[in-house]
């Protein structure tokens, strides 16, 4: 009896001594986080400062992505038109962004320096097919859908 | 001074006119080698005069005479008058001053090794040696001494003088056989040598022209009298171009064994004035830098070679004390960029980067790190190129990087030239 | 032979033998560009060197040929300065265009440089700036660039083709690779020069920026468009074939290609190909369809017996897709009307089949009919292999125009059309003319005398033939005849006498070997049964009868009379109105199987994409109406096309000497006539990336004839005529073609409408308004 009364003290003190000391969770989404300018959240792919893409769609992101997450098709660039800074360019830049482990592999193969993995982390979509990030959503920077 | 016998009449008037040359003794030899010689009797006395080929490479005429098979084919003979090192003109003096001196020894030369056609392969920019050349093949056609049964002696030679079209790379004999079959002027691949398989697939010898103006001499005194000149292995004799800031530049018929010093100071007069010798290069652009004091090394191809140089085509470029080595070393680097043929990869590039690297360094640009590269690439072409083209890119500048070091190294410290970029104006690269 | 040691390990090889060649058969990879065993030694990129023990120098590989007791190693600090020294110098002028060059990931120079090369460059000077992307033809690009001036593609080009088109212009670091004058390289072989260069210099167009090595499948193929049956890859990508390469298969195929074998790879995604089914006009599901035709099969058995039923082989199918056919016809419909359809008359029995090694011993080569540059172009680059590596090879042509060219000399005997069989017939009578088979030659020619060619030139013909050690002939199959003398030729002769059949689909000998009938008369005959209403359906696998088969008028009266034509194929033929149903099939690339050869020799291809649409392979069909005829059969998943005791693939009979009977040939009048020959731009599966190169003046006529017509020296369009009948086509001029004759590319749409023989030509209307 005298047992159970002393576990019981001892318990409401963790809990008193808990509810005066800082609080480790936020309330989220009112207040966010902030993470290291090195964290590695969603892809975006790149533009120079004349407004050209970076990807050239050489495929090594492709390539080196060990989630087979990343599909690039590439193309020549339209004449007249380039996309991209040369004559190459991605026609289809395409993200899963449920395979992806964000591993960075892809941003450190990338030659060009398009492929950037930002610190957005809020992924969350209702359906599979949203999670496939399209080339026209990594062009821009990522947002809160 | 010793008696010239190739250029012995550089001073009569008109000798390129075919009555002078005759009435000056011309052709005599070439008569006198069709009644007491048979070819194989001729091809053993040039054996035996030990004469050696004067294009550079020094290789013994009769030997290479020697390897044509003995299969029936018809045979060609090729003389090799693409002179286009720097520094060397002694070809050049031969075929328009006396044109008809290499077409008697042509004639010799056709009979000695039984050949009956002849091409004589005239550099691109021989515009008026290549005139003088044709009128003289035509006087000679006319008088008989060219086409069919020359002299009732049954000895028949068709002799054509082709224009080159203006690449060095055809001075090597296999470019050149490409490059009179009408093809890109690109070295072949040896063996088969030309005296195997040359022009058009048949057997062919390729002779400089001072090889071949040799011949009527020869016939004409004996392979004795050839053998009592020059050293044991390197006898005879041999016209050195002397150029450079010397009182007499030109072209001097020597014995071969003569010192160097000789040469510069007895023949070409000395240097002018004021000016001491800094280097010489002594066998054309292509070949190591002698010292001044390796001035004493006698011009034949061995004690040449032990000096740490070749003798090469006998151009011999005195370089004074206000030539820049790096200056000099980039100009002449740059004309085998020019020339490089670009079929093997390590000429073609290596004298690129070599180029650049000397511009820069000549232009104040380079880095200290410049000279270890461009030693490392001259490594990286020498021994390694499909030609001897390559590995001549380098006979200056490995020389000049061994023993003026310190000019290299003034030009990168001091971020100038510190001669005032004299010699080599690198506003026109 | 002669004994040498590579890097401690000994081996022997015949003398002449490179040293790279001798490391190969030991397993050592030494490092080349600009050596090709196709090509010889050149010298040019000095990757390969090693050290030679008593060579004061490092030696190049491929150069330096191997000497008895030689000692070479191809490792050491030496060798490895070379080669690393050799790929900076390659490297210094190469842009980094790794990301966006196409051959990023299988080229040398990434390989060799990870391999052998320098960590990092010192190179700090500008690069030479040249060409990029620049067009050798439409459908090679050369970006100079890159460009490791191997001069494997002018070499290829200039002296293994014989077409030198290409060429190295400008000197030393300047130099390029580019075209002659600057237009357009028109060599049917071009393509191979993007196979041959080891970076990424030349480019295959329609592959440019469309694949890299980790995101496509290769899989080994044949290909499927003329009987030589090269060996190639196929590159597919997310279910599209993007590419087609040439697969070398050591000591037997260099992995050539023709520029129509390598670029013509489209046409299963031609806009035109057949992705659904029809029923009488009408688009249906594929389950519908097939159900339909299943029911006038066996409404076609009710009424009148599996007899009435017709089945003809075409297209691109493989054996084991004819074998199936084939069980189903005999063993489901119960008919013997199998054949398959051809354009050709000729038939050439198995046991006279020879191979491209006998071409690789030939001392005399028989073209007869047709250029095999025309036909079979990678057989032409056989051919002039051989007579670069023997010089004494004697080339014949035996036809009505000249067989022999530039790139292949020898002699022509020009006959009149049609006499070609005679011809040979009567050169074989002045040298044997007691031989019972050749008396029975000469018995049907009779008194026959050729015009045109003289009793001396039959002599030494005659000479020729029976003098040849190893007599290879070329036989396009136009005349029938000749299948005979040729039999009796093989006959005469006690030394090999192979024939090569140039004729034919690429896989009729496979489609034999099913159980087809290869002989045109089992063709001819199905069509005329079904024009005298004994036939009344007809299943057509892959054909386009109404342009394949010669007779177009057979073809159309048949299709009005039968019931029932069904036909399965890649795409819709031409006149398909008279077609019940339409069924999509699939392309080679789209079913594993087999093909035989010209030389009988059996290839696999693999399958690398799916069907698309409904197209799908034959079998599905093939099952389906099986079961609704309620005999259901089962895929042989086992069966292979050769017999499993012998090995062989057909078994061997002694050569039947009444092949087509020999007959006096008929008189030709006519101020201009008309002959037909293969042409492999003309044959079937449409491909739009060739479409710039398809000949637009696709006849021949001699420049005289075509002075007299009115016709400039550029060609132009003329009207064909022959009675009722007229075509309007291209001519271009051509002085292989002898005087009053005019050649027209046997397979090129409309050509079956006339018949071989006289014919009226006038300048087309345009021409003349113009």
């Amino acid at each position: 009896m005298l047992d159970g009364v002393k576990a019981l003290i001892k318990g409401l003190g963790v809990t008193s001594k808990a509810l005066f000391e800082p609080r480790d969770t936020i309330s989220y989404p009112e207040k966010r986080r902030e993470y290291s300018p090195r964290f590695r959240g969603k892809h975006m792919l790149a533009k120079d400062t004349d407004g050209h893409e970076l990807c050239v769609g050489c495929g090594l992101c492709e390539a080196v992505c060990p989630a087979h997450a990343i599909r690039v098709v590439a193309a020549s660039a339209p004449e007249g038109n380039p996309v991209s800074w040369t004559n190459r360019y991605s026609v289809d830049y395409e993200v899963d962004l449920i395979r992806c482990i964000f591993c960075g592999m892809c941003e450190e193969a990338c030659p060009t320096n398009a492929v950037r993995l930002t610190p957005f982390n809020e992924l969350a979509a209702s359906n599979r097919l949203d999670m496939i990030a399209d080339k026209e959503e990594l062009l821009h920077p990522p947002v809160r859908k | 001074m010793t008696q010239h016998y190739l250029l012995r009449n550089r001073d009569v008037q008109d000798i390129d006119q075919f009555d002078v040359y005759e009435a000056n003794g011309g052709y005599a030899a070439m008569k006198q080698a069709f009644e007491t010689f048979k070819p194989e009797e001729l091809v053993a006395m040039v054996k035996k005069s030990g004469l050696r080929g004067r294009g550079g490479a020094g290789f013994p005429t009769g030997m290479k005479w020697g390897f044509l098979p003995k299969d029936g084919r018809s045979r060609y003979l090729v003389v090799n008058s693409d002179e286009a090192e720097p520094g060397t003109f002694k070809d050049r003096e031969l075929i328009e001053e006396n044109p008809h001196q290499l077409i008697e020894g042509i004639i010799i030369s056709s009979y000695a090794t039984e050949a009956s056609e002849a091409y004589i392969y005239c550099r691109g920019e021989f515009r008026r040696g290549a005139e003088q050349l044709k009128r003289a093949v035509k006087e000679a056609y006319d008088h008989g001494y060219l086409g069919t049964n020359i002299l009732g002696t049954g000895f028949s030679l068709e002799l054509k003088v082709y224009r080159g079209a203006g690449a060095y790379i055809c001075g090597e004999e296999s470019a050149l056989l490409e490059s009179l079959e009408g093809k890109r002027g690109n070295p072949r691949l040896k063996p088969p040598f030309p005296a195997v398989a040359g022009l058009y697939g048949g057997p062919t010898v390729v002779n400089n022209v001072e090889t071949i103006c040799n011949l009527p001499p020869l016939v004409t005194y004996g392979a004795e009298w050839y053998t009592s000149m020059g050293t044991d292995k390197s006898p005879g004799l041999k016209i050195m171009s002397v150029s450079g800031r010397v009182k007499r530049p030109g072209n001097y018929e020597i014995p071969l064994g003569t010192p160097l010093r000789t040469l510069i100071e007895e023949y070409a007069g000395g240097l002018l004035p004021g000016h001491t010798v800094k280097a010489v290069i002594p066998g054309g652009s292509s070949v190591p830098l002698l010292m001044p004091d390796q001035l004493d090394t006698p011009l034949d191809y061995e004690s040449i070679v032990k000096a740490g140089s070749m003798l090469g085509s006998g151009g011999c470029i005195v370089l004074d004390e206000q030539v820049c080595i790096v200056g000099a070393t980039a100009r002449l680097v740059k004309f085998y960029r020019e020339e490089s043929c670009g079929k093997c990869t390590p000429c073609r590039e290596g004298t690129y980067w070599m180029t650049d690297v000397l511009d820069r360094v000549e232009m104040g640009k380079g880095e200290p790190r410049d000279l270890e590269v461009l030693a490392d690439v001259a490594d990286n072409i020498a021994g390694k190129c499909f030609c001897p083209l390559g590995d001549a890119s380098l006979g200056v500048l490995v020389s000049a990087l061994k023993h003026f070091r310190h000019e290299f190294e003034a030009h990168v410290a001091e971020h100038t030239c510190p001669m005032g970029a004299r010699l080599y104006d690198t506003v026109n690269h | 032979m002669i004994q040498l040691t590579i890097d401690g390990q000994e081996i022997t090889v015949p003398a002449g033998t490179m040293i790279v060649d001798a490391a190969a058969k030991l397993g050592i990879d030494i490092p080349i560009y600009c050596y090709h065993q196709a090509l010889g030694p050149l010298g040019a990129c000095r990757m390969c060197l090693v050290e030679v023990e008593k060579m004061p120098k490092l030696a190049t590989a491929c150069t330096t040929a191997v000497s008895e007791g030689m000692v070479v190693r191809s490792k050491g600090p030496a060798v490895d300065k070379g080669r690393r020294g050799v790929l900076e110098f390659l490297l210094i002028n190469h842009p980094l265009d790794c990301p966006v060059c196409d051959k990023g990931g299988e080229c040398y120079l990434q390989d060799y440089t990870f391999e052998y090369g320098p960590g990092n460059g010192r190179f700090q000077e500008p690069k030479i700036q040249k060409l990029k992307d620049g067009p050798i033809n439409e459908f090679v690009l050369v970006d100079q660039e890159r460009c490791v001036l191997c001069q494997r593609c002018v070499r290829f080009m200039g002296e293994y083709v014989g077409e030198g088109q290409l060429l190295l212009e400008g000197r030393g670091v300047e130099t390029v690779v580019t075209t002659v004058d600057h237009v357009p390289a028109t060599s049917q072989f071009t393509g191979n020069v993007i196979d041959l260069c080891p970076v990424g210099a030349l480019l295959s167009a329609p592959y440019h920026h469309k694949g890299r090595p980790w995101n496509i499948e290769r899989e080994e193929s044949v290909c499927p468009h003329c009987p030589v049956g090269c060996t190639s890859k196929v590159t597919a990508r997310e279910g599209r074939v993007i590419r087609m390469e040439g697969r070398p298969i050591p000591d037997r195929e260099w992995g050539w290609l023709c520029d129509r074998g390598r670029f013509g790879y489209d046409f299963g995604y031609h806009p035109d190909r057949l992705l659904t089914s029809w029923v009488q006009g009408v688009e249906t599901s594929a389950a519908m369809a097939t159900r339909q035709v299943g029911q006038w099969i066996q409404e076609t058995i009710n009424q009148d017996g599996g007899s009435a039923v017709g089945v003809i082989m075409g297209g691109t199918h493989t054996t084991e897709e004819a074998y199936q056919v084939q069980r189903f016809a005999r063993e489901v419909i119960g008919t013997e009307n199998l054949a398959i359809s051809r354009s050709e008359a000729g038939y050439l029995p198995r046991a006279l089949n020879g191979t491209f090694d006998d071409i690789k011993k030939a001392d005399m080569v028989l073209l007869l009919g047709s250029d095999p540059y025309d036909a079979v172009p990678v057989v032409h680059l056989k051919l002039r292999e051989r007579w670069l590596r023997y010089s004494a090879l004697k080339v014949i042509g035996i036809g009505p125009t000249r067989l022999t060219r530039d790139t292949l000399p020898g002699q022509d005997v020009i006959t009149a059309p049609e006499q070609s069989a005679a011809v040979m017939a009567l050169a074989l009578a002045t040298q044997r003319p007691e031989d019972a088979n050749v008396k029975t030659l000469l018995q049907a020619l009779g008194d026959f005398s050729p015009s045109g060619v003289s009793p001396e030139t039959l002599t030494e013909l005659g000479v020729q033939l029976l003098g040849a050690e190893h007599l290879v002939s070329l036989w396009d199959g136009m005349d029938p005849a000749m299948g005979m003398v040729l039999a009796v030729l093989a006959e005469l002769r006690e030394k090999p006498t192979p024939i090569l059949p140039t004729f034919g689909p690429a896989n009729w000998r496979g489609w034999e070997r099913a159980g087809f009938s290869a002989h045109f008369e089992d063709l001819t005959r199905i069509l005329e049964h079904a024009r005298d209403g004994i036939i009344k359906t007809l299943l057509v696998f892959g054909a386009d009868l109404m342009n394949e088969y010669p007779d177009r008028a057979l073809v159309q009266a048949a299709f009005d009379r039968l019931d029932h034509v069904v036909v399965e194929g890649v795409q819709p033929p031409e006149d398909s109105p008279q077609v019940d149903a339409l069924l999509p099939g699939a392309t080679w690339a789209e079913v594993y199987g087999t093909y035989i050869n010209m030389e009988a020799r059996l290839q696999v291809a693999m399958a690398s994409v799916q069907p698309p649409g409904q197209a799908r392979p034959v079998k599905t069909y093939v099952n389906t109406w099986a079961h609704i005829l309620s005999h259901p059969l089962a895929w042989e998943e086992d069966w292979e096309p050769f017999d499993e005791d012998s090995g062989e693939l057909l078994p061997l009979h002694p050569a039947p000497l009444h092949v087509t009977p020999l007959k006096v040939p008929a008189a030709i009048d006519g101020d201009m006539i008309l002959i037909t020959g293969a042409l492999i731009w003309e044959m079937s599966e449409p491909s739009e990336i060739l479409l710039p190169r398809i000949p637009a003046l696709p006849g021949r006529i001699n420049p005289e004839d075509a002075k007299n017509l009115g016709l400039d020296i550029h060609g132009g369009r003329m009207r064909v005529s022959q009675g009722e009948t007229s075509l309007v086509t291209g001519m271009s001029l051509d002085p292989r073609v002898p005087k009053g004759l005019l050649w027209l590319p046997q397979r090129m749409p409309g050509v079956n409408t006339l018949q071989p023989g006289p014919i009226v030509l006038s300048l087309a209307k345009e021409e003349v308004t113009a």
